[in-house]
């Protein structure tokens, strides 16, 4: 047999092979037990001494090139037969669904929002009760009966004399019964006012945050404001702090932030009254601290341009806020 | 407190831009509600705090805006009106309630007009017109923040009691309203009765009117706690009664009342008696302040001479005396009581905007309440499963918590805002159908929704977790996933006491809102925590309403995970193995798990239901319940014929126990 001769065969044979089983066949006529490939192993024993390294080594290059282009070429076909059975496969990739997205009511989106921020302070949450006692939602704040400050708070009662916390400060007390200075506290919760109109809801969220040890000042106080407004208002606006009154609070302070169309007020806050520190056993001579408050709803409304509060409590599932 | 720039500035030696005006107000404390330009006017309106009852007054608000700009305060003179007129009268005063009790008796020469600048000052003070005697007595106390009362003098008495009644008394007010006043109304009274509330308003029995020709002219000072809440226990507030609440300044009576004898002298002409006078010595309030106190609590250092001649402009008088300094109060700032009320003076004449900030430094630590966390994981696990959150009202409709079978322990409101928010939820599951109903009525098709927040009952309060859960499945789309069901509910829910760690039981119970049929009382060991199920079908139908499904569980039942170690994962292969059995369809698969786990060894890792079948084949009282129980022990790989012995006995068990056959 000649291995030129040979060589020239099998190339014009696999030109032909286009399918596996052809391709297949050919490799059992080459490579099989009883093929050519074994017949010219065969001659290469028979042949003289110093021709069987050189016949040798064409001997093996010829194989290698009967595996490597029959491997090469199957591969090529499966990939093909693989093709295009995935492409068969195929599938409208832009058929609507619809997944049930969850959300977060908007009013817990800004309470947490400003509890991470205060949290990440330093601050520490504390819940107090809704339905309070007239001592911890005004006596103890230094909101005497009878005062005109009480006019500021229209109050649901009960037949015993209790009430729906009017705001979050009660907690403030409650925490400071508990807790002795240093304090630095935050708390978030619902409180109830009988009132109903577009800026007003019975039922609204305030967040209120207390800090109470030696030395702390009015400096303080603003600092503080003055980086959450930073923090929560992204366009930085300009903050104005001009005296107000709570009974809890002196100086009073009602913060105001810069708008389009005029300031808007933001939030309360004030140096903790003495009287309130007697009110809990500590001395404002050795004590001293301040305390901020919020309205949640107010800052949903500037967050979210909302106009209406009332807006908020209606759950109306096409009013939800994704994020 | 509404008034006219000019009206201001006649209390007021110098000039400021109409928008430095507005800006200094707010800055001041007297907060701008409202101003429009007037033709050659501004028209002021200020928001006051309680705190500054001073400024239910011109002179009041001209004393600030002159103290922060510096300007010298016009405080006008009146001459005293010729005596001439003798009539008597006598006095008897309760002085506790009333420091002071000043009266004039003015006989009236003519029919007189109220002055134009007069009407244009009550107009933009938004107070009415009554006639010029009354129109005189508002003008005044516009100005001077005192208010006035004119009596008719021949309707009343010689004698005048300012005194707490002895009993309960009925009378007819000026506006025509009646009333049953207590004893602890202070009145003015006569020989014959009450002739004025003290300090809210007259009675119609002494009331002027256009043919009065004699007035009794009261300028009195009432204590605020004998004043206090009396006018809103009337349920109304007058122009009198919100200036003695906040406290009138305890010098300015006879002032008053000469300002309004000139105006009188002017409009009608008249003869005056003497002004008659009751009252006891004022004593000035004493306060002593350190520039470190003062310092300390602002965060800045001010230069003493700087603090001093802001409160001077302030008209407190200041001694020093070494390092304090000794502040009488001027009688018009009723306010002003104790060193922090100094301290807001001074920071409000420097501006709060000009005082320093300072960083805070502070960081006090104690564990947080854990209730937040646990509403925080409760929101995030369902908003996370596909929830919508909603927050409602934490007041309900009693009828409707009725209707509900609800809890009839709630506790009702005293003064609700209307009937259909007269109690406390005891449940957030009626917040949740009319959150329901509300946006299935306006064509939701898809609704998953839930809330967390407190609950009331007369005995306790409780935070509570509820879901609700509907499905429109003709509205299925080509997906077609979403099944409206009890148990997709549950799911949600199985998933919520997963992340939590807790492994609360399910069982059939029958509550009154619930479906007899699918429902279920949630138990963690032996203590119910909550119920999930569809809503009765009764309840469905009365409400006009689709099927849903519902779950409510008490937040305060469930702990916080504690933190576990991590387990290695067992390396050796496990086995698994199918179980069929015919049981009784009463049977719930909880027991039967429960049973099978008994019998199951250390190694049954898990069993899971891959099957539950009734109907052809099978008797009607019957069902057929596949299991997959999977072995698998930690330090060796099982031999098949060590779990061959697990299956038999659970077939025995189960046999025994519930009766169970094997399917083959």
């Amino acid at each position: 047999m000649d291995l030129a001769q040979e060589k020239k065969t099998f190339l014009n044979k696999f030109k032909e092979a286009d399918s596996q089983d052809s391709l297949n066949s050919l490799k059992i006529k080459y490579l099989g037990k009883k093929g050519i490939l074994s017949s010219l192993m065969s001659q290469l024993s028979n042949a003289p001494a110093e021709k069987k390294p050189k016949l040798g080594k064409s001997i093996n290059e010829f194989k290698s090139l009967i595996e490597e282009s029959i491997r090469s070429s199957l591969e090529k076909i499966e990939q093909s037969a693989l093709d295009e059975q995935l492409s068969n496969e195929g599938i409208d990739v832009t058929l609507p669904l619809s997944p049930d997205v969850g959300s977060y009511h908007p009013i817990s989106l800004i309470a947490n929002e400003i509890s991470n921020y205060f949290k990440n302070k330093g601050y520490v949450l504390r819940e107090g009760p809704e339905i309070e006692s007239e001592y911890f939602n005004f006596s103890a704040l230094n909101i005497p009966e009878n005062h005109p400050a009480r006019d500021m708070h229209d109050t649901f009662y009960f037949d015993n004399g209790n009430l729906l916390r009017t705001h979050t400060s009660p907690v403030q007390i409650r925490s400071m019964e508990l807790e002795s200075p240093p304090l630095k506290i935050l708390c978030p919760g619902k409180v109830f006012r009988c009132d109903s109109d577009q800026t007003h809801t019975p039922m609204f969220h305030q967040v209120e945050g207390l800090v109470v040890d030696k030395d702390i000042n009015f400096a303080h106080l603003k600092n503080e404001i003055l980086e959450f407004v930073e923090s929560f208002f992204k366009d930085n606006p300009k903050v104005r702090f001009r005296p107000s009154y709570f009974p809890f609070t002196e100086p009073s302070v009602e913060v105001d932030i810069q708008g389009e169309n005029g300031w808007l007020e933001i939030m309360g806050c004030g140096m903790v009254h003495p009287n309130v520190l007697k009110n809990v056993g500590l001395s404002p001579e050795v004590y001293s601290g301040f305390a901020f408050g919020m309205g949640i709803e107010r800052m949903t409304m500037l967050r979210y341009q909302i106009s209406d509060i009332r807006m908020l409590f209606e759950n109306d599932l096409r009013f939800v806020i994704k994020g | 407190m509404q008034f006219y720039k000019s009206d201001l500035f006649q209390y007021i030696s110098g000039s400021i831009s109409d928008r430095n005006l507005l800006e200094q107000l707010t800055e001041l404390g007297l907060e701008v509600d409202q101003s429009k330009k007037e033709k050659n006017d501004l028209l002021i309106k200020l928001d006051l705090t309680p705190n500054r009852g001073d400024c239910f007054s011109l002179i009041g608000i001209a004393r600030d805006v002159c103290a922060v700009n510096n300007l010298k305060l016009k405080f006008p003179k009146f001459k005293k009106q010729q005596q001439i007129l003798n009539s008597k009268k006598t006095f008897s005063v309760d002085k506790s309630a009333c420091s002071s009790y000043l009266g004039q008796i003015i006989k009236l020469k003519s029919k007189g007009k109220t002055p134009k600048h007069i009407k244009k000052t009550l107009k933009a003070a938004d107070i009415g017109q009554v006639n010029p005697i009354v129109d005189i007595t508002n003008y005044v106390m516009l100005h001077t923040g005192q208010p006035l009362h004119a009596f008719d003098n021949k309707k009343i008495g010689k004698k005048i009691y300012v005194k707490f009644p002895s009993k309960r008394k009925k009378l007819k007010l000026l506006d025509g309203s009646s009333h049953e006043i207590t004893k602890d109304f202070l009145t003015i009274s006569d020989e014959n009765g009450v002739i004025a509330l003290a300090g809210i308003m007259g009675c119609a029995n002494s009331e002027v009117d256009e043919t009065t020709q004699e007035i009794f002219l009261e300028s009195a000072c009432f204590e605020p706690a004998s004043i206090r809440g009396n006018a809103r226990k009337l349920g109304f507030q007058s122009e009198a009664s919100l200036r003695f609440e906040r406290g009138v300044d305890k010098q300015i009576q006879e002032f008053a009342i000469n300002f309004a004898a000139q105006l009188y002298a002017e409009t009608f002409g008249g003869d005056f008696s003497k002004v008659f006078k009751q009252s006891k010595n004022h004593k000035a309030r004493k306060i002593s302040i350190s520039k470190e106190f003062i310092d300390s609590r602002l965060g800045t250092d001010i230069p003493t001479a700087k603090v001093i001649k802001l409160l001077k402009a302030l008209e407190f008088k200041v001694e020093l005396k070494r390092n304090l300094m000794e502040l009488t109060c001027p009688s018009h700032r009723y306010d002003i009581e104790i060193k922090e009320d100094i301290i807001e003076e001074i920071a409000r004449i420097i501006g709060y905007d000009n005082l320093p900030s300072k960083r805070l430094k502070l960081l006090a630590s104690s564990p947080e309440d854990t209730s937040f966390e646990k509403e925080k994981l409760s929101k995030d696990i369902f908003v996370n499963t596909g929830f919508n959150e909603v927050i409602n009202y934490a007041f309900v409709d009693s009828s409707f918590v009725q209707m509900l079978g609800l809890n009839n322990d709630s506790i009702e409101l005293a003064n609700p805002m209307s009937s259909n928010q007269d109690v406390m939820r005891p449940s957030l599951i009626p917040g949740l159908l009319n959150n329901f109903e509300y946006n299935f009525n306006r064509g939701a098709q898809k609704f998953r929704i839930f809330e967390v927040g407190n609950v009331f009952t007369k005995k306790e309060s409780w935070k509570s977790l509820s879901g609700l859960l509907f499905f429109d499945k003709s509205s299925s789309d080509w997906s077609g996933s979403f099944q409206s069901s009890f148990y997709d509910l549950r799911k949600s829910l199985d998933m919520f006491f997963s992340r939590l760690n807790v492994e609360p039981i399910y069982k059939k119970t029958s509550v009154n809102h619930l479906h007899p049929g699918i429902s279920a009382e949630i138990k963690m060991k032996t203590k119910s925590i909550g119920n999930i199920g569809v809503l009765h079908p009764l309840i469905q139908k009365k409400l006009k309403l689709p099927e849903i499904v519902l779950f409510e569980i008490n937040l305060d039942n469930i702990k916080l995970p504690k933190i576990n170690a991590i387990a290695q994962p067992p390396k050796f292969p496990g086995s698994e193995r199918d179980l069929s059995f015919l049981v009784s369809k009463e049977i719930p698969a909880n027991d039967f798990i429960k049973e099978l786990k008994k019998a199951g060894g250390t190694n049954l890792r898990s069993v899971s239901v891959i099957d539950v079948y009734q109907g052809k084949g099978i008797d009607e009282f019957s069902k057929s319940i596949t299991f997959r129980l999977f072995w698998q022990a930690t330090g060796a790989t099982l031999e098949d014929k060590e779990v061959d012995q697990f299956v038999e006995n659970q077939i025995n068990h189960a046999a025994k126990i519930f009766n169970a056959k094997l399917r083959s």
